[in-house]
C-alpha cells in the first residue's frame, strides 16, 4: 500500500490501511480506491499507477519499498528536511516527497547523480547522530535512521559525528530530548505545530548550531507542552525517548553512561566500518521482541476510542506506541493516553475480595465473598421482589461485560433496574437524536467533523475531555481554513481559536439555537429539497419558534444580535456543517430539550447524511456509548429495543431460557431516590464512583447507609466502596480482553496485556462465577463468546465478531449480517418507517433559580491531565507531580473584587454543601463565574457536594452545570495550586511549521537539489 | 445502615507461610521440569569443576569494575593499535579469494623451502647480468612469481590512492559542488565545530 513507510517505522508496525486524516497538502500517499483517479509514471522505465495527488515518493515505493526517506511521515506530509528521497524527476533531482506525481512522469532513482544526493543526505544526516544501534533503547527493529543507514549500506561516516554545545533536557517526568542524537528531521516540530496544534516546538534555524526548542527555548517541563507524546511517537531516532524505554529496553542499555561513552568510542575507533555493528545490532533487536511484548489495546480516558501498542516487559509498561492503522486516532494519543497506565501496577489496587465486618473490611476468599453476594441478593429478592434491587453498569467496562451485567439483572435476577453513567453525561444527547433523526450515536466519525467546512462547538471542550478528537479541528482550522465557533461559558484552547466565540448566559442555548435556526427559516436558507425529501414536521416546527426572534435571544443569552446573524450567515455560507456538544447542554434541566434543538438546527439546514456533516454528541467515557448499545438502561435490550416491546421481549426469552420482566425500571437517579423511600433495598454498582460523580453527593451517600446491602466491584477501594459490604476486586482493561465502543459508534477489539494482578478478575468472570451460583449455567469461556451472542440477538450488532474486529480492524454500527459497517448514518434515509426524520419542537426550560445569595456561578468539567474523580491518575507519578490538586478557576474581574490572588484559599457553599479549594486566577472564566474541575479524589474539593437533585425531567440526568454558591475568602494569599509543570504556565510559539526555508536559506546549506 | 468505613483489616504477613509456598512453587517447577533440570545440573556439576563457576561468579559480580578494566586497557595506544591491525587483517584475509590465498600461500611456503635450501649450502642458481635476468624471466615459474607480485602491487596502489581519495572528502560532483564547503553543506552549523 502507498502510505507505508519503506522501513519500519515505530508508527508502521505492519502495512496497513492509509491514513484517514491526511496532511492537509494534496502531496500524500493517498488511499488507494477502484474507483478513484490514478496517473501513471515512469520509476526507473517500469510504469508505475498511484492514485490522483499522490506524491513521487509514493510511486518510487510501488518499485521499491526500501528507498530511503527519513523525515516524510504519511500522518505529517512532506517536510523536506532530510533530502534523504531524492530522485530525478523529469531530468531534475528533486526531493520525491514533495513532488506531486503526474501523468508521464520520467522517475530515475538510480541515476549515479540521485544516488550521490541521497548518500550525501544521509552521511550529514550522520554527522548530528552518532551511531551506538546496540546500546541504544530506541534500537527496537524500528529505528527510521538505523533502517535507513543499513539499507543504504552507508559504511563510514563523511562527516564525523560531532556533538551539539547543549545538554540533554531531562527536566519532563516523561520524555527527555537528546541534541546529540537529534538529526533536525522537523518531525517533531510538524507534529507539534500542525498535527496536535499545540504549538509549543520548533527548530531554531538561527543558532550555530540548530536544536528543537519549546516556547521560546525554556525548559521541557517548564513550557506549554501538554504531554501528548507525539514528537516522541513521530521521532525516527533516540533523540526524543520516552523515559520509561531508557535502560529498559536493550539487553546493554542500562550501563553507567560515562562508560557507555568509552565503548561507544572503543567501537568506533576499531571497527572498519558500520556493516558489522549493524549486524550486531540487528541480532540484539531481534533478542530484544523475545522479551518485549507489543499488545494493541483501546485507551479507556474518554470516548474518542483511541487504539495503540503497549510495550511490556513483564509487568513494566514500556511504552505507548500508536500506530497508523489506528481508526480513530492514527498516532495521536493525549497525556493519559500515552503516558497514563503506572496505576495499573500501583500497591493500591485490590487484590483480594473484602467483606464488611463490623467497622472494618477484612480480607475473603472469593469463595466466601461470592457465596454471600449470592446468598443476600438471594434473599432480599425473596423478601421484597426483584426490583428492591439495582444495578448499575460501568462506562469503562467492555461491551461484553456490559452485556453480562444486564443480562445478569434480567434474566437471573429479574428485574430491569439496570443503567449506567451515560444518564449522568448523555442520555439527554440520545434522547434529542432518538427524537429527531432515530439513532442515538454520532452521525457520521471523527474524518467528517475534519473534513466539515464549518464545526460548531457548543458547551464541549474537546482540547481538555476529547484531546485527540479536538487535534483534528484545529489541524483542520489552521491548516485548511475549516471555520470554527464556539458556544461556551469558558474561553477555553478552541474557544480562543475559533473565528467567532460567544458567550451565553448559563442554561441559555436553547434560546441562542432557536433563534438561528428562525433566523435561517425567515431567510429561506433553510435546505428545501432536503426538508421536503427527508423531513416532516416542519410547519409545526416553524410555528413553535414563534417566539425565539433574535431580540428575545439577545436579551435571554446576553449574546449580541450580530454575532447570532454571524452564526447562521457562517451555517449558510458552509456546504458542510458538524455540532459537536457535551456536558454544557446536557447537564441542564432542559437538557434533552437543548439537544433536540440542535438535531433540528441540522435538519432545517440538510446537515445529515452527507459526508463532513452531522450530530456529535461527544461521548465522554471509553464505552458509554457501548454501555447503552449493549443494554445497560432500564428501558432498553440490547440495541436499543424496548423491554415493553413483546416481540422483543420473546426473542431473548427464548435464547435465555427465562421469563424477562415486562416493565421498564428505573435509573440510577431513582434509584437514589427510592432507596431514601425504602423501596430500593440492595445495590450492586460495577466500576463506577457513584459515591463522588453522582450528582448531590450528600444525598447520594445519605442514601447508601440505608442499603441492606450493596456490592462493589472495582479496581481500587473508591469512596462507593466505603459503604459495600462486599468489594470485589476485578481488573482493568489491560488485564482483559473485549471491546469498546466510541463516540463514532466504532466497535473495536483490546487484547490483553498484562494477567490479572493478585486475586482479581474480568468482571466478565465474575458475573459467569456469580450467575452460576445462582443457577444460570453460563459456559461462557472468552468474551468473544459473549459477542457472538449479542450479536446473534441484536439487530444493530448482526454483523459483529471477533475476527472482523482482529486487531486494528474496527466496525460502525450498525453492522449488517455481511459485516457491512455504517461510518456515516443516514445516507439512504432515517430509521423510521417512512424513513423520514422529525423536526421536534421544544420548550426552554430557564436554569434553576436560586436565593439571592449564593451569587457565583460554578460551572464544572474535566481538565486534560486527570481522569474522572482522579482514582486512576493522581495514581500516576508524573501526572500527579503536574498536576497535583484540584483547584478552582477565578475570573481577573471576580479576583479584583473579592481580593482573591492566585493560590487563595476560598470556600464555595451551595444549599447542599460546601467546598474548599485554591485559586487560580485567569481570564478563561469571566465575571461571576467559576470553573470546578471534577478531577479530585478528596472530599473537601469535590464538586457534587455542591451540585443538587434537580435534573432534565426526560431522561432524568442531573443538572450539574446549574450550580450557584456563596463565595467565602478564607485566606486571601498562599501557594497556587498551579504548579511548575503545568502547561497552562507556557507561552506557546505558533509556526506554520519547521519552516525549512530558514534551513535553505543559512550560508552553510549547499543544495543537493535542482531548482 | 452501613457507615461509609475506611478500615480494611490485612492479615499480618505470615514470613513461614510465604516461605512454605514459594517452596511449593519451586517443587511443582521441578516435577514439571526434571528431565531439564538433570542435565541442567550435569552441565553445571561440569562447569564447577573446571573452575567456571568461580570465574563467572567473579566476573558477574565485579561486572562494572571488570569491564572498566578492560575498556581502560583496551583504549591504550598500542592495544589499540593491535586491535585495529587485527582487525584490518582479518578484514583484508576475509576479502580475498581462498582459493587464491592457497596458491599464494603455497608459493611463499615454496619459495621459503627454496631459499632455506640456498642458504644451507645448496647452490644457487646465478642470475649473470642483465642477460641472465632476461632469461630468468623466460622461466615460467619465475614468470609466474613475477606476474603475482605485479597484480599485488597493483592491488595494494588501488588501495592506497582510494584511501588517499576519501581523506579528501570529494564527491563525485566535485566539480559541480564546492569541494571546500563538503563538510558545511548540511545547513546545521557544522562549520562552528571545526
Amino acid at each position: 500500500m502507498a502510505g507505508a513507510t519503506h522501513v519500519e517505522d515505530k508508527t508502521s508496525r505492519t502495512t496497513g490501511p492509509v491514513p484517514a486524516v491526511g496532511p492537509a497538502s494534496a502531496l500524500t500517499p493517498a488511499r488507494a480506491a477502484a474507483s478513484a483517479p490514478t496517473v501513471r509514471v515512469s520509476v526507473d522505465g517500469r510504469e508505475v499507477v498511484v492514485p490522483a495527488g499522490s506524491n513521487v515518493l509514493a510511486a518510487v515505493l510501488q518499485t521499491d519499498e526500501r528507498f530511503p526517506h527519513i523525515c516524510y511521515h504519511p500522518a505529517l506530509g512532506p517536510i523536506q528536511t532530510c533530502d534523504t528521497c531524492i530522485a530525478e524527476i523529469d531530468g531534475k533531482l528533486q526531493r520525491a516527497c514533495a513532488v506531486e506525481a503526474r501523468d508521464g512522469m520520467q522517475v530515475r532513482t538510480k541515476a549515479v547523480a540521485a544516488r550521490w544526493a541521497r548518500k550525501e543526505a544521509m552521511d550529514r544526516i550522520l554527522h548530528n547522530h552518532e551511531l551506538y544501534c546496540t546500546v541504544c533503547d530506541n534500537n527496537n527493529g524500528n529505528c527510521v535512521v538505523h533502517n535507513t543507514a543499513m539499507a543504504m549500506n552507508i559504511e563510514h561516516q563523511k562527516y564525523p559525528f560531532s556533538p551539539k554545545p547543549y545538554e540533554q533536557d531531562n527536566s519532563h517526568p516523561f520524555y527527555r530530548y537528546d541534541p546529540d542524537q537529534c538529526i533536525l528531521c522537523g518531525r517533531c516540530v510538524e507534529a507539534c505545530q500542525n498535527l496536535q496544534v499545540s504549538e509549543v516546538l520548533s527548530i531554531d534555524w538561527s543558532r550555530e548550531r540548530p536544536r528543537v526548542i519549546w516556547d521560546n527555548d525554556v525548559p521541557i517541563n517548564e513550557s506549554s507542552c501538554v504531554s501528548c507524546g507525539h514528537c516522541v511517537t513521530v521521532c525516527p531516532c533516540n533523540a526524543l525517548m520516552e523515559k520509561s524505554m531508557l535502560g529498559e529496553a536493550g539487553f546493554l542499555t542500562g550501563i553507567d553512561p560515562a562508560l557507555l561513552e568509552r565503548m561507544i568510542h572503543l567501537t568506533k575507533e576499531t571497527e572498519p566500518g558500520y556493516g558489522p555493528i549493524f549486524t550486531v545490532s540487528e541480532v540484539e533487536a531481534k533478542m530484544r521482541e523475545a522479551r518485549i511484548q507489543r499488545t494493541k489495546t483501546v485507551c479507556t480516558y474518554c470516548g474518542v476510542g483511541c487504539s495503540f501498542d503497549i510495550w511490556t516487559k513483564g509487568r513494566k509498561i514500556l511504552k505507548v506506541q500508536p500506530q497508523m492503522e489506528a481508526p480513530a486516532n492514527q498516532i495521536s494519543t493525549c497525556v493519559k493516553g500515552k503516558f497514563g497506565w503506572e496505576w495499573v501496577n500501583h500497591r493500591d489496587r485490590l487484590l483480594t475480595p473484602l467483606i464488611r465486618r463490623g467497622d472494618e473490611f477484612v480480607p475473603a476468599t472469593w469463595d466466601e465473598a461470592l457465596d454471600l453476594v449470592a446468598q443476600r441478593l438471594t434473599e432480599i429478592k425473596q423478601r421484597y421482589g426483584p426490583d428492591a434491587i439495582g444495578y448499575i453498569s460501568s462506562s469503562k467496562c467492555t461491551n461484553e461485560e456490559n452485556y453480562l451485567m444486564q443480562k445478569f439483572a434480567r434474566a437471573v435476577m429479574g428485574t430491569n433496574n439496570i443503567d449506567n453513567c451515560s444518564r449522568y453525561c448523555q442520555t439527554p444527547a440520545t434522547e434529542g437524536l432518538h427524537r429527531t433523526v432515530g439513532y442515538g450515536g454520532d452521525s457520521g466519525s471523527i474524518r467528517d467533523i475534519e473534513m466539515a467546512d464549518l464545526v460548531i462547538v457548543i458547551g464541549a471542550n474537546p482540547a481538555e475531555s476529547h484531546p485527540v478528537l479536538s487535534t483534528r479541528v484545529r489541524r483542520a482550522h489552521k491548516k485548511r481554513g475549516q471555520k470554527l465557533i464556539v458556544a461556551d461559558l469558558r474561553r477555553h484552547d478552541l474557544a480562543r481559536r475559533a473565528d467567532l466565540y460567544l458567550h451565553p448566559n448559563p442554561g441559555t442555548d436553547l434560546v441562542w439555537i432557536s433563534a438561528v435556526t428562525k433566523y435561517i427559516l425567515d431567510q429561506g436558507w433553510e435546505d428545501k429539497d432536503f426538508l421536503r425529501e427527508h423531513v416532516n414536521g416542519l410547519e409545526a416546527f416553524r410555528a413553535s419558534l414563534e417566539p425565539y426572534t433574535l431580540d428575545h435571544a439577545a436579551e435571554v443569552t446576553g449574546i449580541g444580535k450580530d454575532d447570532l446573524i454571524r452564526v447562521a450567515e457562517m451555517i449558510h455560507q458552509a456546504s458542510t456543517t458538524c455540532i459537536l456538544w457535551a456536558m454544557g447542554i446536557t447537564q441542564h434541566v432542559g437538557g434533552s430539550e437543548t439537544s433536540t434543538a440542535i438535531c433540528n438546527l441540522l435538519l432545517v439546514t440538510g446537515n445529515f447524511g452527507r459526508p463532513g456533516t452531522g450530530a456529535y454528541p461527544l461521548r465522554g467515557h471509553n464505552n458509554v456509548q457501548g454501555a447503552g448499545d449493549f443494554g445497560c438502561a432500564p428501558l432498553y435490550l440490547p440495541g436499543y429495543e424496548r423491554v415493553d416491546d413483546p416481540d422483543v421481549r420473546e426473542r431473548y426469552e427464548r435464547a435465555w431460557g427465562v421469563k424477562l420482566p415486562e416493565t421498564p425500571g428505573i435509573d440510577n437517579h431513582q434509584m437514589v431516590e427510592k432507596i431514601h423511600t425504602g423501596e430500593l433495598k440492595a445495590m450492586y454498582i460495577m466500576g463506577e464512583e457513584m459515591a463522588l460523580v453522582d450528582s448531590n453527593a450528600n444525598h447520594v451517600q445519605a442514601a447508601f447507609e440505608k442499603l441492606e446491602f450493596l456490592v462493589v466491584q472495582d479496581v481500587f477501594f473508591s469512596k462507593t466502596a466505603q459503604f459495600a459490604d462486599v468489594v470485589l476486586p476485578a481488573c482493568p482493561s489491560l488485564e482483559k480482553d473485549g471491546t469498546f465502543t466510541n463516540t463514532e459508534r466504532r466497535i473495536q477489539r483490546l487484547y490483553k496485556v498484562f494477567d490479572p494482578l493478585g486475586d482479581s478478575k474480568p468482571d466478565w468472570q465474575i458475573f459467569c462465577e456469580l450467575a452460576n451460583r445462582l443457577g444460570a449455567n453460563w459456559t461462557y469461556t472468552h468474551p468473544s463468546e459473549i459477542m457472538a451472542e449479542a450479536a446473534s440477538l441484536a439487530e444493530l450488532f448482526r454483523g459483529v465478531s471477533y475476527e472482523r474486529l482482529e486487531g486494528y480492524r474496527s466496525l460502525q454500527w450498525p453492522v449488517l449480517e455481511d459485516g457491512t459497517d455504517t461510518p456515516l448514518l443516514y445516507t439512504d434515509g432515517f430509521p423510521f418507517p417512512d424513513g423520514k426524520a422529525r423536526l421536534y419542537p421544544v420548550s426552554w426550560k430557564p436554569p434553576i433559580e436560586m436565593p439571592a445569595e449564593y451569587d457565583v456561578h460554578v460551572n464544572n468539567g474535566r481538565i486534560l491531565e486527570h481522569f474522572h474523580e482522579g482514582n486512576l491518575t493522581y495514581r500516576v507519578r508524573g501526572i500527579e507531580r503536574k498536576v497535583p490538586t484540584a483547584y478552582v478557576e477565578v475570573s481577573p474581574e471576580l479576583a479584583a473584587e473579592r481580593g482573591i490572588r492566585d493560590g487563595a484559599l476560598v470556600r464555595l457553599t451551595s444549599p447542599y454543601g460546601s467546598v474548599k479549594l485554591r485559586a487560580v486566577v485567569t481570564d478563561r472564566v469571566q465575571g461571576n463565574e467559576l470553573y470546578l474541575p471534577m478531577n479530585t479524589w478528596h472530599d473537601d474539593e469535590a464538586v457534587n457536594y455542591l451540585t443538587s437533585s434537580y435534573h432534565d425531567d426526560v431522561t432524568h440526568t442531573p443538572a450539574y452545570k446549574e450550580v450557584q454558591v456563596r463565595l467565602e475568602v478564607l485566606e486571601p494569599d498562599g501557594e497556587s495550586p498551579m504548579v511548575k509543570g503545568n502547561f497552562r504556565l507556557g507561552h506557546p510559539n505558533p509556526q506554520p511549521g519547521v519552516r525549512v526555508e530558514e534551513k535553505w536559506k543559512r550560508a552553510d546549506y549547499q543544495p543537493l537539489v535542482e531548482v | 445502615m452501613a457507615k461509609a468505613i475506611q478500615t480494611v483489616r490485612w492479615p499480618e504477613p505470615d514470613p513461614a507461610a510465604e516461605a512454605a509456598a514459594q517452596r511449593a512453587r519451586l517443587h511443582n517447577v521441578a516435577a514439571e521440569e526434571a528431565q531439564a533440570l538433570e542435565k541442567m545440573m550435569r552441565l553445571l556439576g561440569h562447569l564447577d569443576d573446571a573452575g567456571l563457576l568461580d570465574i563467572a561468579n567473579a566476573l558477574l559480580a565485579q561486572g562494572g569494575q571488570v569491564m572498566e578494566i578492560i575498556v581502560r586497557q583496551a583504549e591504550k595506544p598500542g592495544t589499540l593499535g593491535l586491535l585495529k591491525s587485527a582487525i584490518a587483517l582479518t578484514q583484508g584475509l576475509s576479502q580475498a579469494d581462498p582459493q587464491a590465498l592457497r596458491h599464494l600461500f603455497a608459493g611463499l611456503s615454496a619459495a621459503g623451502e627454496a631459499a632455506g635450501e640456498a642458504s644451507r649450502g645448496g647452490r644457487p642458481s646465478e642470475v649473470g647480468g642483465i642477460f641472465g635476468l632476461w632469461r630468468a624471466m623466460r622461466d615460467p615459474d619465475v614468470a609466474a612469481g613475477l606476474g603475482v607480485m605485479m597484480a599485488m602491487l597493483r592491488g595494494i596502489g588501488a588501495s592506497v590512492r582510494r584511501g588517499g581519495a576519501e581523506a579528501d572528502g570529494a564527491g563525485p560532483r566535485e566539480g559541480a559542488r564546492a569541494r571546500e564547503g563538503a563538510r558545511d553543506t548540511d545547513g546545521d552549523g557544522g562549520r562552528s565545530r571545526r
